[in-house]
């Protein structure tokens, strides 16, 4: 397991959840016919998504070796991934953090929120396509492949789903059609986290190097997905009974977030365990 | 006259058929830069396999081992200056491939693209720290430190062209990574036990020794 890289762990989890929650809360604003007070504090609640993507930020900064220096991580800003994945990382933040300062303005300020809230989505969407291209280097066979984007955005769709369903309830916007999204968003995400570890077990063997077999870096990886899955299975199987019962109760949905968080966290360490290049490393 | 001679392409030269894996370019380099324990700008990886085989009732063996000692190979396209996010990791005038270590964050993401394991983080700066190619006193008209420490002469630092007009273009064996992925500024005369790029026959012998 790639545990020595825990903070690019935590860092691309967290972030990844915040981003697809982000997209879920932002399409049932603007979905949801009407403005009600329920809508109302879902736009406040909303500071929550931008206070994970920020924990997120500070798990990275304890990965890079001088973070006194980190702004000069902008400098190739148009160049590099890691450039652009932050610098769209942090406008993300900026611009949601714009409008959630906005509906301190309440109602008045709507016309002036909703572009904000477009904005702040493409620029998550952006910040997310960077942070996986930044992975696709062609000297690392185990990562430059479809299952990396495959495998970032199974997080997002799945944490997204689990961290908004928990916001939806909060702010009394949750509706047995909302309950029935969040299982259908989560269920897609299942699936296709299943197809994407399957395909992963099944390529490592063809990935090798002189010095180094892909399947020889995590050697215990088949018994940590099935560990994952058991997470994700049951935090899926609690929003799935959530909408089939049209009743909800906190302490499963906050266990279903724990439970995706857990999961993806394995996964993310197992793909960092991954790392190994066509040459010497 | 002098800036012509500098923006030349320097590039390593390596007898890999002289090599006796002794170490000593790695361990000059070593001292020269005072590196800390963990951290190797010139490393010496030992390339070893073959097994026994019957040959008509009789019993013969194919065994090889052979040494490759790599430092920074101050490619033409390095993966290393494409993922790095603050340019610190840059090709100067003369070809080098350099950390500039007072832009460098050390995130190690040129740690995680090179092939070759050349940039390598250094827990004391806060950095990354690569082999530099003694520039310095490349332009000073002297070789690097590891060429000079070389007992074998199976080192040598020179133009690239020089170079391969003189012993050839091969810049891949086993275990080394195929050289179009970042085509390197490295010129091999192989071992006559050499094995070719991407051979899955051997393993490395000294993994905890690189």
């Amino acid at each position: 397991m790639g545990w020595n890289e825990w903070p690019l762990v935590l860092f691309t989890v967290l972030a990844q959840c915040a981003v697809g929650a982000y997209w879920l809360c932002v399409l049932v604003l603007f979905t949801t016919g009407g403005r009600s007070a329920a809508a109302a504090r879902l736009e406040r609640l909303m500071v929550a998504v931008l206070a994970v993507q920020g924990l997120a930020f500070l798990f990275s900064s304890i990965h890079v070796g001088s973070p006194l220096r980190g702004a000069n991580v902008l400098l190739r800003l148009g160049h590099a991934s890691l450039s652009n994945e932050v610098f769209f990382g942090a406008a993300f933040l900026a611009a949601g953090g714009l409008a959630w300062l906005l509906t301190w303005r309440g109602e008045s300020a709507l016309r002036l929120r909703k572009p904000l809230y477009i904005l702040a989505l493409a620029l998550s969407v952006a910040f997310l396509w960077n942070m996986i291209g930044f992975y696709l280097m062609p000297t690392v066979p185990t990562w430059d492949t479809p299952l990396t984007p495959l495998a970032f955005l199974v997080t997002a769709v799945l944490g997204g789903a689990m961290l908004a369903n928990l916001l939806f309830a909060a702010s009394g916007l949750a509706t047995p059609r909302l309950d029935r999204l969040v299982a259908g968003v989560a269920a897609c995400g299942l699936g296709a986290g299943v197809v994407a570890a399957v395909s992963l077990l099944a390529t490592l063997p063809g990935i090798s190097s002189s010095v180094q077999s892909a399947v020889l870096l995590s050697p215990d990886i088949g018994m940590w997905q099935a560990v994952r899955f058991v997470f994700l299975f049951v935090a899926v199987g609690l929003v799935l009974r959530q909408a089939a019962r049209t009743s909800r109760t906190m302490p499963a949905m906050a266990a279903a977030l724990v439970l995706v968080a857990c999961g993806e966290i394995i996964g993310r360490g197992l793909f960092y365990a991954l790392h190994m290049t066509v040459g010497l490393v | 006259m002098m800036s012509e001679v500098m923006a030349k392409q320097s590039g390593f030269y390596f007898d890999s058929s002289r090599c006796t894996g002794c170490k000593t370019c790695m361990l000059a380099c070593k001292d020269f830069k005072d590196l800390p324990a963990e951290v190797n700008f010139r490393r010496v990886y030992e390339y070893a396999g073959g097994a026994w085989t019957e040959d008509e009732g009789a019993w013969r063996e194919d065994v090889f081992a052979y040494y490759t000692s790599i430092s920074c190979n101050h490619c033409a396209d390095p993966a290393c200056i494409k993922v790095c996010p603050t340019g610190a990791m840059h090709k100067r005038a003369d070809g080098f491939v350099v950390v500039d270590e007072t832009l460098c964050i050390g995130c190690k993401s040129c740690a995680m693209a090179c092939p070759y394991g050349a940039p390598q983080y250094s827990a004391v700066k806060g950095h990354m720290t690569k082999c530099d190619g003694c520039y310095e006193r490349v332009a000073a008209g002297l070789k690097p430190v590891c060429v000079g420490a070389c007992p074998l002469r199976a080192l040598d630092l020179g133009p690239v062209d020089v170079l391969r007009a003189e012993h050839g273009t091969l810049a891949e064996v086993a275990p080394l990574p195929p050289a179009r992925y970042t085509h390197p500024s490295l010129v091999i005369k192989p071992n006559p036990k050499a094995r070719p790029v991407g051979d899955r026959d051997g393993f490395l012998a000294n993994p905890k020794e690189v």
